[in-house]
């Protein structure tokens, strides 16, 4: 038996060598031409469309839909192009032939030959139905109430990020975070799906906001308006629920260049404060009345029309001599409120700013947020505090002054203002209670009988402001006959339900608050006690 | 004279590190081959590999040859050809008759019939001369043969058949009959070939070199160089391989370990013939000789017909890699024989 044991060990030992030998010749001698045409993975994103955002009635306000891009590129690497094939491609977009013959003539899977096709030829490109024509299709930004949010809803780049606005505030939620998977490439062919997903897509939220588009236009229509009797650099109208702090509209004029998209901010609202002017005076009076310093029917001598202090003369808009309490604010004399700002103590006049919110950001859901700005302490010596009486001197912004009046407003919280409905709200204490009774009564009064007439409205129980402001300008100061007009309040009065703060700036000819933009307010209360539309909306 | 028991720990050594290559490549080719239940399946081979690992140093204990000396042996012979028998009666799975469901798992009785026909056979042989063995051989090489072949599987018949033959050889067959056996054995497996249909175009794909498996066979193989890419590195296995834990195993070892794992692998089953043929020149010409050097060449020879296929020098043939290849009758079977091997080698003389 074991004379042929050598025999087995020839046949198995020889073909053992030729495996090995064989093994040799594939791994390294081949190694690199095997390794050119193995599949390798590779880690690509999976789209997620952008979220809705919707207003409160969740009308569309800003969506994603797929069209085609107007981009044609050539895959020349996985397919070929005869010359009529090319001839065809350069009828339909009508471009030289020797254009698309360069585009072809590059070894790439990607080949542009145009980024600027019509649709048309778009679609006569697919029907040509090569395989190696790309047309890809791409995402788009729609925003159905043009000319109406623009500036509030910001805007998108090309990958769909939000660049300003709502869309840039709400990105990261609107966006929701792309899936990625893992798909196989050879150099030779295209890629094969594998079905094997490394992170699910996670698709993202719909931002649903509160604001109103019918009151948004009505507020867009009223600020029209002031173009033919004033002429303004722009102005705003914004309606918030005193309540809560949603954001019903927020309306500006001049609207936004519709084709200037890329630039569409508005950042009036958050991040531009401006000098308020009167309608800083009742939060002044909350703290006087608090602080048992002035009585609403005691008698303050208005100096017949100015005041000196510290040698400097401030002048009012009109000669008053003796009025009530009530009286200065209804009629909105300087002087008047000035002096019994005088008997706050420096501390409890700050107190009282920082109190009502001013001189810190208010959380809106817009960025960047200025905090608008009030002098330290120890500069608010006595003229300073004057001048911050009747609001000159310091800087806010329109959220800092809708979220002190809807303390004003509401009983005496601190709302924060925003437009997500599912905004996490925050309330604070901040006013007392009995010093509001009387200072509603006050602001009724003021649109009743005072300077706020002209918001005035049969059925409406206003309580209101109005302010103008001198306005300054960088490195010049004041600038004679530049103004900021302004006329906040609410309605009803006793249950408050809306807030609106209408801001004029460089009103020309008339420019006071309480001839400028008092009637925007009216035209938006008529709008919402229109057939009980208040409960309705808000 | 009698000496200390010791079993052959070049064979272990080899069994084991096999069997660890085994769940290496289930781990890598798991993922894609089953969808969902991949840890319940990589568990699986471990757990079973684990168990054979602990079974090859129990079976080593038991002393295997009263069992093929024992009288009734036969009988377990004629067991074993009438499982085979048994499965064309059942319905068959997958288009074959192959499989026969016990409990949750797919037994492959052919797996097991292989090493009792090889056991049955060495007994033949060990009892009596060349020339009065022939005819017991040939029959009971014949019945179970054409039963494997008419399941169909021609990999583990004709496997069978080559060992056989070698067996024969080693006994002594005279040149002029080898010959003879050897065109009689090509117009066999030529028939086999030509009467199915897809055989015969896998081997027109051979010669024409286009055949899409042993293409990306050698794209893995290449692909994985000297050193390879790494556990569960393979790219190849996502799909070009259709069987990449069973048919192409080799190749896919070869894609993340190189060259330097697939000589260590090849080296690993000329270990287990250098020893196993060492084993059965120690014992002689009886039937334990003879089944040492059977079995050795029924995993040796299929270990290398394996890796022909997957290094693309014969036409493609879907055979198991011994310990590597998933699959637990394949696993079970070899651990079986492997078992057998250092059972003898331990009471060796």
């Amino acid at each position: 038996m074991s004379r042929r044991f050598p025999l087995f060990y020839l046949v198995m030992g020889t073909w053992m060598l030729i495996l090995a030998l064989r093994l040799g010749q594939i791994q390294v001698l081949q190694h690199e031409h095997y390794l050119a045409r193995s599949l390798h993975t590779q880690r690509v994103e999976e789209f997620v469309r952008r979220a809705e955002i919707l207003d409160r009635n969740g009308r569309l306000l800003a969506g994603s839909e797929t069209g085609f891009s107007l981009s044609v590129a050539l895959d020349t690497r996985s397919a070929a192009f005869t010359p009529e094939d090319l001839q065809e491609v350069a009828r339909c977009l009508r471009l030289p032939l020797d254009q698309v013959k360069a585009a072809a003539a590059k070894r790439s899977g990607y080949s542009v030959v145009t980024r600027k096709a019509e649709y048309g030829q778009i679609q006569a490109l697919r029907a040509l139905g090569h395989k190696g024509l790309l047309l890809p299709l791409q995402h788009q930004r729609v925003y159905p109430y043009e000319g109406l949010t623009e500036h509030l809803l910001g805007f998108v780049d090309y990958k769909e990020d939000g660049q300003a606005g709502l869309e840039r505030f709400y990105d990261a939620r609107l966006k929701g975070r792309p899936g990625a998977k893992m798909i196989l490439r050879d150099s030779r062919r295209a890629s094969y799906d594998l079905d094997q997903v490394l992170e699910a897509p996670v698709p993202g939220t719909p931002l649903e906001t509160t604001l109103d588009i019918p009151l948004q236009h009505v507020g867009t229509e009223a600020l029209a308006k002031l173009d033919a009797v004033c002429r303004p650099e722009w102005a705003s109208a914004t309606v918030m629920d005193p309540r809560t702090g949603a954001i019903l509209a927020h309306a500006i004029w001049p609207p936004l260049d519709p084709g200037a998209r890329g630039q569409a901010r508005d950042e009036r609202l958050a991040s531009h404060p401006f000098e308020p002017g009167s309608i800083v005076k009742p939060l002044l009076a909350e703290a006087a009345l608090a602080r048992g310093v002035a009585r609403p029917d005691e008698t303050i001598w208005c100096g017949h029309g100015a005041v000196t202090l510290l040698g400097r003369t401030i002048k009012d808009h009109a000669v008053f001599d003796d009025l009530t309490f009530t009286e200065t604010l209804m009629f909105s004399s300087n002087v008047g409120c000035i002096k019994w700002g005088q008997r706050l103590s420096g501390a409890d006049f700050m107190e009282a700013l920082h109190r009502f919110g001013l001189g810190r950001k208010t959380g809106i859901d817009l960025a960047p947020e200025s905090p608008g700005s009030l002098p330290p302490a120890r500069r608010a010596n006595e003229l300073a505090r004057a001048y911050m009486s009747i609001g000159q001197g310091l800087s806010v912004t329109h959220a800092q002054v809708l979220r002190a009046y809807a303390a004003l407003a509401n009983g005496g919280f601190l709302v924060t203002p925003h437009f997500a409905a599912d905004f996490k709200e925050e309330r604070k204490a901040a006013a007392d209670p009995g010093a509001l009774r009387i200072l509603r009564n006050i602001l009724f009064q003021t649109v009743e009988a005072g300077s706020g007439k002209k918001a005035r409205l049969d059925g409406v129980a206003w309580a209101g402001k109005t302010g103008t402001a001198q306005k300054a300008v960088p490195g010049r100061g004041y600038v004679p006959g530049s103004y900021v007009s302004s006329f906040v309040g609410w309605f009803p009065v006793d249950r408050p339900q809306a807030l609106v703060l209408v801001v004029v700036s460089e009103p020309r000819g008339v420019f006071y608050g309480s001839e400028v933009a008092a009637p925007v307010a009216r035209d938006i209360a008529h709008y919402l006690n229109l057939g009980g539309r208040l409960g309705e909306t808000i | 004279m009698p000496r200390k028991l010791k079993p052959d720990a070049w064979i272990a050594a080899a069994a084991l590190a096999l069997l660890v290559a085994g769940v290496l490549n289930v781990t890598s080719s798991a993922g894609v081959i089953i969808q969902g239940s991949t840890v319940a399946f990589i568990t699986r081979q471990i757990v079973l590999s684990l168990f054979c690992a602990a079974a090859l140093f129990a079976f080593m204990r038991f002393d295997v040859r009263p069992v093929l000396r024992h009288p009734y042996f036969p009988w377990l012979y004629w067991a074993a050809t009438a499982a085979l028998a048994f499965l064309f009666l059942l319905p068959a799975y997958k288009e074959v008759h192959r499989f026969v469901k016990l409990g949750g798992f797919l037994l492959q009785p052919s797996e097991f019939a292989k090493i009792i026909v090889v056991l049955m056979v060495a007994r033949l042989l060990a009892e009596r001369e060349y020339r009065e063995a022939l005819v017991p051989v040939g029959t009971h090489l014949a019945i179970p043969f054409l039963l494997i072949l008419l399941e169909p599987d021609l990999g583990i018949s004709g496997l069978l058949l080559v060992t056989v033959f070698a067996m024969a050889l080693l006994k002594g067959m005279p040149w002029r009959q080898v010959a003879l056996a050897a065109a009689a054995g090509t117009l066999v497996v030529a028939v086999a070939i030509a009467a199915v249909g897809y055989r015969m175009d896998r081997l027109q794909k051979f010669v024409a070199g286009t055949e899409e498996q042993t293409l990306s066979a050698k794209i893995a193989l290449g692909s994985g160089g000297l050193f390879g890419k790494g556990i569960g590195g393979s790219h190849q296995k996502f799909f070009y391989l259709s069987k990449p834990h069973t048919d192409f195993a080799y190749a896919i070892l070869g894609e993340e370990f190189g060259l330097a794992g697939t000589l260590f692998i090849l080296g690993l089953y000329g270990v287990i013939f250098w020893r196993g043929l060492a084993l059965a020149r120690a014992l002689g010409g009886s039937v334990e000789g003879y089944a040492a050097f059977g079995l050795t060449l029924l995993l040796t020879i299929q270990a290398f017909i394996h890796i022909s296929v997957n290094v693309n020098i014969v036409p493609p043939k879907g055979i198991t890699l011994p310990f590597v290849s998933y699959g637990g009758s394949s696993l079970l079977a070899s651990t079986l024989l492997v078992g057998i091997l250092l059972s003898l080698s331990m009471r060796r003389p």
